[in-house]
């Protein structure tokens, strides 16, 4: 039997050995594209699947791999008259197998949405890496290990061990973006890359050689450990790699007019010796229809004794972070998101009007406990950083008409109408829609929901158009069918955006919206046009003298 | 020429030495038992001549090929079958067959049908489903049906009743003899070992102690009875093992028998002392050499009367 014959009968065993795995991983698959060519009807159900699906692949590799165990001392299928390589290419092309399956149920799901060549063949593209590395961890684990209990206990073992390493020797990685190994410093994409192509190799190897177990469990759990921490690592990676651009970048032009200032917005804690600050950056318009995104802001507070505080607004942080501020440590809360300057009311194409409004300003609120310095106004701040710059561009249009519906690269939408309130009816649209998962945006949650589209009502009669806002009513995201592309399925309510307050006061209350005969509503996506670097001259904080009280 | 050739073996696991130093040569068309205690290396051996485990030290070769660089085609000619070997669970007997049949060009349908009737195996039950005896039987099918040239058995007996143990023994001694294939087998039960080998290794602690062919043996070993009414026997001549003694009756066994022994022995004796020379069993012979000390199984000195 030629080497191939080897492959193909060890392969066809193998998928015989499965076959109820194997049908029950292909039904799973079918489900889902028959739901998601529904426009998931049923995701309440589906939502879960695509892990019951990483889960049938695994248990059809456990399977597999543990029927003809490389480590497993003194395994007969050594004496059969088969070649170890054929047997280890066996398992990958089960693997490869199993990924085609998924692929072929990922292109077919996705089809629903008619995304243009590139996106869909980005779309495959990303899901290939996330199921072979999973398919290749668990390949090797199950090559070291002897039952699927087995297989569990090392993989909860490997977990502990990964979460050991990360509290005593991985973290440092997070601030320094290299790991230190006996005084020397290593890369860590190098590093890991070494580690998990030697672990996969040496797993490879013990087919073709047998190797005593315990050797290799040290190694298997290095692997694994491995590939577990690279997210993190790669994360942290990638949150280092914005701050040691941001000097390469150009400034921000002058038509831009961004400004920074900082001024004591009141109490509103119940511990009266803090105080809110407010951040506000206000930015003019281009001439064409766009966004200005602060990346990331660093705001440095100067006090009357020589302290400092320096504050990071950064777009990769969504939770509250903290400052040092000289020797002691005092907490400064982000409790907005990172700005994002709204086009509230603008033209398309733009009017002479919007073109000569005013700069639009956002507030970003920080709590800081220099209470009396702040409110005092006897800080002094410097702030830098640098904004990207997007460029609207029509994705969609559709009749702003009940009934409507568009399905064009990759996005699929439906309005309909909703009953909100007995006798009172809301537009509502239905949007599913595709992406492959960015890996750098996946990872820091970067660039996320302040580059979502907009939706624009546009009179084609009157020439303008106007900022719709949208309610999540519902809200799916799950991969299509396998991992590594986004299925997103969304109910949204449809309103008129709420005028932004100035000053400090409440928004304007949002009006009713309903359809409108001869109007279009546009979806405009955000592309990135450029970023730039900005900074202030150093300024001083606008203090409040009289803090309102806020009963404790 | 060798079918296996061992030179310089060793095997550890941890701090335990299993083999060591290990020499052995199995000459081509034999069959040969190996024999130890338990936990002596038997198993051991026949997996790294196998080519399933890698030796720590020294060589082996079977078929003129190094163990360690086995092909495909070497593999065909080579059979495994273990104890407690590890079976496809999942597939049935006949689905096992249709598995090896393609892998062997030598794969004998005839001799697999003969056998699945001989071992009275039910081609369309599931290998886990088994018994212990009917998975051995199954194991050994799978090893026999492709006509090796080479057959590895280790403890193949085991689980099985006595007719089908004694048609596996007539069908093997049947098939080696015709096809002149070599067999290195390994079991404990030796009465039907013995109806088998013509060769006998015997390892102990990881060496091999003795490696000689059965006709060798059952020449040179033989047990000794000599009866005296009126002495009893006090120091028995060099090479005496196993030394019994009940009344004016003593027997021992000798291991450097010839055939002058009958005659040096009585030279030694009072002219009214009999003497009676008796060939011995594989058994006999493996339980004086296991339980002899390892320094020698020889006690020097002559016979010597003393009073009753």
């Amino acid at each position: 039997m030629t080497w191939g014959g080897q492959l193909w009968h060890s392969l066809r065993t193998d998928l015989r050995h499965a076959r109820w795995l194997l049908a029950a991983y292909i039904a799973v698959i079918a489900w889902l594209v028959v739901d998601r060519l529904q426009g998931g009807a049923s995701d309440q159900i589906t939502s879960w699947l695509p892990y019951a699906l990483i889960l049938l692949s695994g248990l059809i590799i456990i399977t597999a791999v543990q029927a003809q165990s490389p480590s497993a001392e003194g395994a007969s299928w050594r004496v059969l008259p088969l070649s170890p390589t054929a047997v280890l290419a066996s398992k990958l092309a089960l693997i490869v197998c199993l990924l085609l399956l998924g692929l072929t149920g990922q292109w077919l799901a996705l089809s629903a949405l008619q995304p243009d060549a590139a996106q869909l063949r980005a779309a495959l593209a990303a899901s290939v890496p996330p199921f072979s590395i999973c398919g290749a961890i668990t390949a090797v684990v199950a090559s070291q290990t002897r039952s699927i209990q087995s297989f569990f206990l090392a993989l909860v073992a490997i977990g502990l061990c990964f979460v050991l390493l990360l509290n005593l020797g991985i973290d440092p990685v997070r601030t320094n973006g290299s790991l230190s190994v006996g005084g020397r410093r290593f890369p860590v994409g190098f590093t890991v890359l070494a580690v998990a192509i030697a672990s996969m190799a040496f797993a490879a190897a013990t087919y073709v050689r047998p190797v005593r177990r315990r050797v290799l469990l040290g190694v298997c759990a290095a692997c694994v450990v491995t590939v577990f921490g690279a997210e993190q690592i790669v994360a942290a990676q990638r949150s280092a790699t914005p701050r040691s651009r941001v000097d390469t970048l150009p400034y921000l032009p002058d038509q831009y007019q961004l400004a920074a200032t900082i001024h004591v917005l009141g109490a509103t804690s119940a511990d009266p010796a803090q105080v809110d600050v407010g951040i506000q950056f206000a930015v003019n318009r281009g001439d064409e229809i766009e966004r200005i995104l602060l990346d990331y802001g660093s705001i440095l507070l100067t006090f009357p004794e020589g302290d400092t505080a320096r504050v990071a607004i950064d777009g990769f942080l969504r939770r509250p972070g903290s400052a040092h501020l000289g020797a002691m440590e005092e907490n400064v809360n982000l409790l907005q998101d990172p700005l994002v300057v709204p086009q509230s009311t603008i033209a398309w194409p733009p009017s002479d009007r919007d073109r000569a409004s005013p700069l639009r300003r956002s507030t970003i609120v920080l709590r800081a406990d220099r209470a009396a310095h702040l409110r005092a106004g006897r800080a002094t701040a410097h702030v830098d950083g640098y904004v990207s710059v997007l460029s609207g561009v029509n994705a969609a249009e559709l009749p702003f008409e009940r009934d409507a519906a568009n399905t064009m690269r990759g996005r699929k939408i439906a309005l309909l109408d909703s009953v909100r309130a007995p006798g009172i009816t809301q537009p509502v649209m239905h949007v599913q829609s595709m992406r492959s998962v960015d890996a750098l945006g996946e990872i820091s949650g970067f660039r996320r929901a302040s580059r979502a589209p907009s939706l624009l009502l546009l009179d084609s009669a009157a020439r303008t158009a106007t900022d719709v806002g949208a309610v999540v009513t519902h809200s799916v995201n799950s991969p299509p069918v396998i991992f590594g592309a986004k299925w997103h399925r969304m109910h949204l309510a449809l309103q008129w955006k709420p005028q932004p307050s100035t000053s400090g006061l409440p928004d304007t209350p949002a009006a009713p919206l309903s359809f409108g005969a001869g109007t279009r509503l546009v979806v405009v996506e955000w592309n990135e046009r450029a970023r730039y670097q900005f900074r202030t001259p150093e300024f001083r904080v606008s203090g409040l003298d009289s803090l309102p009280r806020v009963p404790r | 020429m060798a079918a296996i050739v061992a030179q310089a073996l060793s095997y550890r696991y941890g701090r335990t030495l299993a083999l060591d130093a290990l020499d052995l040569t199995v000459p081509e068309g034999s069959m040969y038992a190996l024999l130890g205690p338990n936990g002596s290396g038997k198993t051991t051996l026949m997996q790294i001549l196998a080519g399933m485990r890698r030796a720590s030290h020294g060589s082996a070769h079977v078929l003129g090929r190094d163990v360690r660089h086995l092909s495909v085609a070497d593999r065909q000619r080579i059979a495994y079958v273990a104890e407690g070997q590890r079976l496809p669970a999942w597939m049935r007997l006949d689905e096992w067959e249709a598995y090896l049949a393609p892998l062997y060009p030598t794969w004998d349908h005839a001799l697999a049908q003969s056998l699945r009737d001989r071992f009275d195996l039910d081609p369309k039950r599931k290998l886990g489903a088994l018994s212990r005896g009917t998975a051995m039987k199954a194991a050994l099918l799978g090893a026999l049906a492709p006509r090796p040239q080479l057959l590895f058995m280790d403890e193949p007996f085991t689980g099985m009743d006595v007719i089908v143990k004694d048609e596996l023994v007539r069908g093997l001694l049947d098939s080696a003899g015709q096809e002149g294939w070599t067999v290195l087998l390994c079991s404990h039960d030796i009465a039907e070992v013995e109806l088998v080998v013509d060769w006998m290794g015997l390892l102990r602690d990881g060496r091999m102690t003795m490696s000689e062919s059965m006709e060798s043996l059952q020449s040179r070993f033989k047990r000794v009875e000599i009866v005296d009414a009126g002495v009893s026997v006090d120091r028995l001549p060099r090479g005496a093992m196993q030394v019994e003694r009940s009344g004016a009756r003593t027997r021992f066994l000798v291991s450097d028998a010839d055939e002058t022994l009958e005659a040096r022995l009585r030279a030694q004796l009072p002219s009214d002392a009999r003497v009676e020379v008796f060939d011995v069993s594989l058994r006999e012979v493996f339980v004086a050499m296991s339980t002899a000390p390892r320094s020698g199984m020889e006690s020097a000195g002559s016979f010597v009367r003393v009073p009753a």
